[in-house]
């Protein structure tokens, strides 16, 4: 996925509520509807979930989402994964990173979905610190040097780091560390994601 | 004996932690979910004020629900969306015996309450679902049967001889030497079944003077000028802040440690902030991003800070004149206070006339010497009152003004009354958005049969009013370290690891009992005792740690008693806004250990004190109704309503799940409901009958507000002889985001532990490069003037991780104040406030240099170093 789309896609997931002050004011609450709804603007693909498939994948896809070539420093690119509804990014930190992969072990991807209560963090990966947020429901910022654990938060999980593989110049997803907002397992409830194949799986856990 | 630390008392400080640099979250992929048919269990969250509201789902271990709505206890379709409330995050679950069996347990935070909407949550509470004991997990130290130590080691002993030895001792002691040879520290917050027994006990029973809460060396208040002033420190609704137009904000972080009060109800009501704290923390941030405003006050200068804000707000006339006539105190009213038991009122009360003379006189306070002292430029002082009073037009800002231990522990009374009279200037104190209270830190846990005797205490403070007592509590350490002390009995708080001059506290410590020459040297309950008696005789004391796990104390306890917990049995207690709820057993007790309540009980029955034959909880909180009657926390009717539908009260309480009831609890037209605020001038006349005065007028003889003197020469030679010199740098200390003052807990949780696997020193880079300090060092920090609870000058040293940050600025630094092995208090001298006797917890400095570097520099290590401002 190129940068524009990764641009694009933002747009459309946080719209009218990316650019907000880091908490959500009196006023500001009032004009986007409760926050409930507003949670719904964000997220049309989750107030839909319901109509999951029921198929419960087994092992984790693997997944092309990146080429070494194309990345460039600070500049993420989104990808869903390993079910259709499940957004993520891939950055290139520019410094060394737990799980990062590539040359200079910098590469690395997580899910955009906060884990305190399923905040977008997409448009808020910070390069001068490698740290993603602050979440514009309720703060929470994430390090991404460091596994995503919390810089300060309210969530009660670091958020989901995307295992990666290199093979010549693509950049795969084979995995998920830790569970996906909104999900009881993340690989249940959906559909797997567009581009991923079973062959070469990862068996989880 | 000062800096001279012995062999033996070395080895008694083994338990310091190594720095867990190994631990990691192993994060789990998938988590089960309540099947629709799990049981709920109504409860709320163990730590902060807020008190939030959660559910705790329990089924059995072999099964799981679904993820269609029909499948599953919280009627959702999975996914869910976000902001729903309805995700379990990993961490949320947990495996808990309950009635023997195997269960599931699910702890969410309830959408539904009328606390946290929507299941907003901070990662405290968030996370509490690891809270129980798990045999697999890191709680699995949890304290399990009671223990005594022979021959220098903890050996398991039966309740019944466990709870004789203790009752026999205290009862040789207190018949021989006194009720003060009793003493006990007790946490005040654990709720009201246990705290009431303990008040019975040791202050209606025994008749000591010799308690203190888990949070100072006395049984007495905390926010004392606040209290002075007539203003109940937990009187508003947390709606009342979305009508406030500014938020005054001394001395505690919002965002870091009551977030739900923050994020739910501070931030999106939109007041602007006027944050007061000496670090630019993610709060500070937020305010200034807002139209608000951060003062980087120079730490322990609040009270210079505070008058200087009203000293210009009364020279431009901009005080709330028609609210202060009509509310606040005459001298006649100030004169009708109580002798002795309320002379503080008596000596620093002041009238509107009196209180702008002197403010006005003292040259302390004009904008030039405030910003020398207080290091806040004074065109910030000027838009801070111009923020708070100055009027638009006709129109006044809706000014609340809140505090918390930043202001009141920086130096107690003079910091606490400058901030209730300002509050009193800008006309905050009885209206929904014009409020005047505590942010608060653990919730309203204390109910008390008795208070702290002041009556029986033989201190008296040298400034009260000529030829008048004035009474203040006993310091519980320096009497304990005075060898005064027979029996200590420290229940439910890790005292050495969070009073001042804490390695003093050790090093005396450990003379009077473990390292005594008298010791039990067998398990027969007879024999133990008369060889304890012995001890004492020879001045030695007998000690006692009632609590969960085993801490720092542990190295030097006689006896270990093991306590249930939150979770384990059925409790009560109120939040910040008096909010009453019950918080409901839904698993087994680990091993034989019981609810604080049930030990007590045990020991009084021993040493021959009646009325505590308590069948359960219920029993107490029954009994305890009565005591409450008129009070703030007044929940007489609640008692009286389940009595009449005949029903037990903690049951009728459970039908009121995680909303409760707002205190006082009274009956309008024949109906149970509760109240919104106290002091609230809005109060319905037609309900008055129903309450009582604190309702709608102050908490003082008048009913007035009174206007306390907060004087800086209270603080300033004080202030002056601890400030730090040459290259010592100012160590300030708190709590913090995510491990707050919950680390005998968060220290079992990788999550948390994670992210804090040491405690920190944040150090602005400037001083840091000057000491040659990268992030992730091992820095020392030392203190050679830490002046000891007896007056020694004695040496504190603590070693930490350095943070580079510009949170804070250069010459300050700041740690978390409760890291156990690592606390701040280490380096923190003993000096108390000369009129409350509260120490100046704040009041740390030390030289820092580097002795190491840790592997959390590395890439592997799992602390973060990125800047807590980052964005
Ligand atoms: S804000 Fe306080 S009460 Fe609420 S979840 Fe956090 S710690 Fe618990
Ligand atoms: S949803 Fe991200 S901080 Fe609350």
């Amino acid at each position: 996925m190129t940068r524009r789309q990764e641009d694009e896609t933002a747009r459309g997931e946080a719209d009218h509520l990316a650019d907000l002050p880091i908490c959500m004011r009196r006023r500001e609450v009032l004009a986007a509807g409760a926050a409930g709804a507003a949670a719904a603007v964000i997220y049309p693909q989750m107030a839909a979930a319901g109509a999951n498939t029921g198929s419960e994948l087994q092992r984790y896809p693997r997944m092309k989402v990146a080429s070494l070539s194309a990345l460039r420093d600070g500049e993420p690119v989104a990808f869903n994964y390993p079910l259709n509804q499940q957004p993520n990014m891939i950055v290139k930190l520019g410094a060394e990173a737990q799980g990062g992969v590539g040359p200079d072990s910098d590469i690395v991807a997580f899910s955009v979905l906060c884990t305190h209560m399923g905040g977008t963090l997409r448009g808020r990966y910070k390069h001068q610190f490698k740290s993603m947020g602050p979440c514009p429901f309720h703060f929470s910022t994430f390090d991404l040097t460091k596994g995503g654990v919390p810089v300060h938060a309210s969530a009660t999980q670091n958020l989901p780091q995307i295992t990666l593989e290199v093979d010549g110049d693509d950049v795969y997803a084979v995995g998920v560390t830790g569970l996906i907002y909104g999900y009881r397992d993340n690989l249940a409830d959906g559909s797997m994601a567009e581009g991923a194949t079973m062959d070469g799986a990862t068996r989880r856990g | 004996m000062s800096g001279k630390i012995s062999r033996r008392n070395m080895l008694l400080a083994a338990r310091s932690p190594s720095i867990d640099y190994g631990v990691y979250d192993e994060a789990s992929d998938a988590v089960p979910i309540p099947p629709a048919h799990a049981k709920m269990h109504p409860t709320a969250c163990d730590y902060c004020i807020v008190g939030c509201g959660y559910k705790a789902y329990t089924w059995p271990v072999d099964e799981t629900g679904g993820s269609k709505a029909d499948e599953n206890a919280f009627h959702a379709d999975f996914p869910v969306a976000a902001a729903s409330g309805q995700w379990v995050s990993p961490n949320m679950h947990n495996i808990v015996k309950k009635d023997g069996k195997l269960h599931h347990v699910v702890v969410i935070p309830d959408g539904e309450t009328a606390v946290n909407r929507k299941g907003n949550h901070s990662v405290r509470g968030g996370k509490i679902g690891q809270k129980p004991y798990n045999p697999k997990k890191p709680t699995a130290d949890r304290l399990q049967s009671p223990m005594v130590r022979v021959n220098d080691t903890l050996q398991p002993i039966s309740w019944d001889d466990a709870t004789s030895i203790v009752a026999e001792l205290s009862r040789y002691a207190i018949d021989k030497d006194g009720p003060n040879a009793f003493g006990m520290r007790y946490y005040s917050y654990q709720y009201w079944e246990n705290t009431y027994a303990f008040s019975k006990l040791i202050y209606n029973d025994i008749g000591t003077a010799i308690g203190a809460e888990h949070d100072k060396p006395t049984g007495k208040n905390d926010a004392v000028g606040l209290d002075d002033s007539g203003v109940d420190g937990f009187s508003t609704s947390y709606a009342d802040f979305q009508k406030a137009d500014v938020i005054f904000m001394s001395g505690f972080d919002p965002y870091e440690n009551h977030t739900i009060l923050f994020t739910e109800w501070i931030a999106p009501g939109g007041a602007k902030i006027i944050f007061v704290n000496p670090r630019k923390s993610p709060t500070a941030v937020h305010a200034e991003r807002n139209d608000g405003l951060h003062l980087q006050v120079q730490p322990n200068t609040d009270t210079v800070l505070n008058n200087a804000i009203q000293r210009y707000i009364l020279e431009q006339g901009w005080e709330d004149r028609e609210w202060i006539e009509r509310m606040t105190a005459s001298r006649d009213d100030i004169e009708k206070e109580k002798k002795g038991s309320n002379w503080r009122r008596r000596t620093f009360g002041q009238t509107f006339e009196e209180h702008k003379a002197w403010l006005l006189s003292d040259d302390t306070y004009t904008l030039e010497n405030a910003e020398k002292i207080t290091w806040v430029p004074k065109e910030k002082i000027i838009r801070a009152a111009e923020m708070l009073a100055k009027p638009r037009g006709k129109v006044r800002p809706k000014a609340t003004v809140m505090l918390e231990k930043g202001n009141y522990w920086s130096f107690n009374y003079p910091a606490s009354a400058s901030l209730s009279s300002l509050g009193l200037v800008c006309g905050a104190g009885s209206r929904p958005g014009q409020n005047m209270c505590r942010a608060g830190g653990h919730q309203r846990g204390g109910m008390k049969l008795k208070g702290y005797p002041l009556s029986k205490s033989w201190v008296q403070s040298v400034h009260g009013r000529k030829g008048e007592p004035a009474p203040m509590p006993v310091n519980f350490d320096e009497y304990a370290m005075s060898g005064k002390l027979r029996v200590c009995y420290i229940l439910g708080t890790t005292w050495l690891d969070s009073m001042n001059a804490g390695q003093a506290i050790r090093l005396k410590l450990g003379e009077l009992t473990r390292k005594h020459e008298i010791y039990p040297d067998s398990l027969d309950k007879d024999a133990i005792v008369a060889a304890l008696k012995r001890r004492m005789d020879a001045g030695g004391m007998f000690l006692v740690q009632q609590d969960i796990y085993p801490n720092t104390l542990t190295d030097f306890a006689d006896i270990v008693l093991p306590a249930a917990t939150w979770g384990e049995a059925d409790f009560t207690r109120a939040q910040g806004e008096r909010r009453l709820r019950i918080y409901s057993k839904f698993c087994d007790a680990p091993g034989e250990s019981k609810p604080d309540w049930w030990i007590l009980a045990q020991v009084a029955k021993k040493m021959g004190f009646e009325g505590w034959d308590y069948k359960d909880g219920n029993d107490i909180f029954e009994e305890a109704s009565n005591k409450s009657k008129g009070g703030n926390y007044d929940f007489y009717h609640v008692v009286q309503e389940a009595k009449k539908a005949g029903k037990k009260g903690h049951e009728f309480l459970r039908e009121m799940s995680t909303t409760g009831i707002q205190l006082p609890a009274r009956i309008v037209d024949g109906k149970l409901v509760g109240t919104l605020r106290l002091h609230d001038e809005t109060f319905p006349e037609a309900e008055k009958e129903t309450a009582s005065k604190i309702v709608y007028q102050f908490k003082t003889a008048s009913g007035k507000a009174i206007f306390m003197k907060g004087d800086w020469n209270l603080a300033k030679d004080t202030f002056e002889r601890f400030r730090p010199k040459g290259d010592e740098l100012w160590v300030s200390n708190g709590r913090i985001n995510q491990i707050w003052q919950s680390m005998f807990d968060d220290t079992r949780i990788p999550f948390v532990k994670q992210r804090y696997p040491s405690n920190f020193l944040m150090i602005n880079p400037a001083d840091a490069k000057k000491r040659g300090l990268e992030s992730g060092d091992l820095v020392a920090v030392e203190n050679d003037d830490v002046i000891d609870q007896l007056g020694n000058k004695t040496r504190g040293v603590v070693s930490l991780v350095a943070y580079l940050t510009d949170e804070v600025g250069e010459g300050v630094t700041y740690t978390y104040a409760f890291y156990p092995g690592q606390s701040a208090d280490l380096i923190v001298p003993a000096v108390t406030d000369p009129v409350t006797g509260v120490y100046n917890y704040k009041i740390g400095k030390g030289r820092v240099r580097k002795i190491g570097e840790t592997p959390l520099k590395k890439v592997e290590g799992s602390m973060s170093f990125i800047p807590r401002t980052a964005g």
